[in-house]
């Protein structure tokens, strides 16, 4: 995959979003981004990402029913999902059901913070497993 | 000490079987006698109450017919009873029940009772309710989550901004930009621990507040209007500001500070993009100052009215349920109180149930609006 994949990130902390366009523009991907459930899901549909940075817990549309509708969907499924939360394990799932991560179809969960090089270091392995599975 | 003259016997005696039916009725404990068939022999008022059901449906009846509808009796790893019939001896157990829609938390203790023989004729079972008590440590533990999740939000968010400074290799402009933003954010999450301060004070009843007279917009909602502008930015909402910036008033400024934090953050969660926040003020010549702050937000509903003020209580997702009690302890702690009532929104203006006609009320955008009052002649410190 080369190194200008576009990256959808959606989260609604713009601070976030500022933070992860810092590093992915490190390796030059191309981000773009949404700030909520139905904005994420419009620019998934128009921008066509490569892959896509989400988080849970979000306005307009869960992080948890985006990625099931994404994964569910013939003509996206095939996008990686890296899922990106503050509250991931060690959450209460009974008081934030959205939080059940483990359940959802993502393709990789991580925790916020992330170290610059994790997060570089995931999306590269996802985007390659990406195009391996193009090739088949 | 002879057969006849022991405590129990003498104790018997002064009460007579009347007086000890009336003792067992009195409890605020249920308690109920069973056959080893599970058949309900005798069952004291408390039971009945609990059970909800007049005595003549349940003497007779099976246990676990008038408390579950069941027509077979529990697992014995759910039944104290069972246990107690297969032991001989004494146990507990918890047992929920639904009544009324509502679930009770029943803790159960049976004990044998010997007939002729030394074999086991029945079951007493003690059942105290302690729904309540299950319920707070219930909501003590969605607190603890609550707080935990609205803390680590920020702190996560600002260890990636720090994170980035430190390791990547950024323009002087930039790094100032994160700086800001983790200044900021730090200051927010500052707030949010304040909350929670402020509510262990409230509930362990040492929150003192020191009224001083204070220029109102300046002392207080300059700051607080300023803090919670990028909130409102980042949802393309502006406060309207109607209060007089002249206006004096003898209160805690920095608690009120905070009342008007928790109303503005609600406000901000769950109002409408795009819309106006009005912060309002009203003399009514009444020993009161009125301060409202009115938002475009799906209507609280009128049984939901009082209740969000309880401790605890959050009728939205993402809240702790604290912001609005810790509001309105501070606002009984400056002599007033807080309501809120349904209001309309026409071309930038806010109006009343009472001042919005039924026809206008048909086009207009509904919202909250959030009353406080702090009494005018506080004492100051």
């Amino acid at each position: 995959m080369s190194p200008e994949a576009k990256i959808l990130v959606i989260d609604d902390d713009p601070d976030v979003v500022e933070a992860l366009k810092i590093i992915l523009k490190m390796e030059s991907y191309r981000v773009v981004s949404a700030f909520d459930g139905e904005e994420g899901l419009e620019k998934v549909k128009k921008e066509s990402p490569d892959l896509i940075i989400l988080d849970l817990l979000l306005p307009k549309g869960d992080g948890d029913v985006i990625c099931r509708e994404l994964k569910g969907h013939p003509r996206y499924a095939d996008i990686p999902i890296l899922v990106l939360t503050a509250v991931a394990e060690k959450v209460n799932a009974k008081l934030f059901p959205e939080h059940k991560i483990r359940s959802l179809p993502a393709d990789d969960y991580a925790d916020k913070p992330i170290q610059p090089q994790d997060l570089l270091d995931r999306v590269k392995k996802l985007l390659a497993r990406s195009r391996e599975g193009d090739k088949i | 000490m002879g057969q006849n003259n022991g405590p129990a016997n003498k104790l018997e005696q002064i009460l007579g079987e009347r007086f000890g039916m009336e003792i067992l009725n009195a409890m605020g404990m249920a308690i109920v006698v069973l056959d080893p068939n599970f058949n309900i022999i005798w069952a004291n008022r408390e039971y009945r109450k609990i059970q909800e059901k007049p005595e003549e449906n349940i003497v007779g009846k099976k246990c676990y017919e008038i408390s579950f509808g069941h027509n077979k009796p529990c697992t014995e790893e759910a039944c104290a009873v069972i246990r107690t019939l297969r032991t001989k001896k004494n146990s507990k157990g918890l047992k929920v029940i639904k009544r009324g829609g509502e679930e009770k938390y029943l803790d159960v203790y049976s004990f044998p009772l010997a007939g002729p023989g030394g074999k086991l004729s029945y079951v007493v079972e003690v059942i105290e309710d302690n729904t309540q008590l299950y319920k707070l440590v219930e909501l003590s533990d969605r607190l603890t989550a609550f707080a935990s999740h609205e803390l680590k939000t920020p702190l996560a968010t600002i260890h990636q901004l720090a994170t980035i400074v430190r390791q990547m290799d950024l323009s002087p402009e930039k790094r100032k930009a994160l700086l800001d933003r983790i200044t900021s954010r730090s200051q927010h999450g500052l707030k949010t621990v304040e909350n929670f301060l402020i509510y262990s004070k409230i509930k362990a009843g040492e929150l003192e507040i020191t009224p001083r007279k204070v220029n109102f917009y300046r002392d207080v909602l300059e700051r607080v209007l300023d803090f919670q502008k990028e909130y409102t930015l980042k949802k393309g909402m502006r406060f309207i500001c109607d209060v007089p910036k002249d206006l004096e008033v003898i209160c805690d400024a920095d608690y009120v500070e905070v009342i008007y934090n928790n109303l503005l953050t609600n406000a901000i969660r769950y109002g409408e993009e795009g819309t106006e926040i009005f912060i309002g003020y009203n003399d009514k010549g009444d020993r009161y100052h009125y301060f409202s702050v009115a938002t475009v937000s799906e209507p609280i509903p009128k049984e939901d009215r009082e209740v969000i003020f309880k401790r605890y209580v959050t009728t939205r997702k993402n809240g702790s349920g604290i912001g609005l009690d810790v509001a309105r302890e501070l606002i009984r702690k400056h002599g007033g109180k807080i309501w809120v009532e349904p209001c309309y929104f026409l071309a930038g203006k806010c109006l009343w149930e009472d001042t919005a006609g039924q026809e206008d009320k048909d086009k207009m955008k509904r919202g909250n609006n959030f009353v406080f009052t702090i009494l005018k002649k506080l004492k100051e410190t």
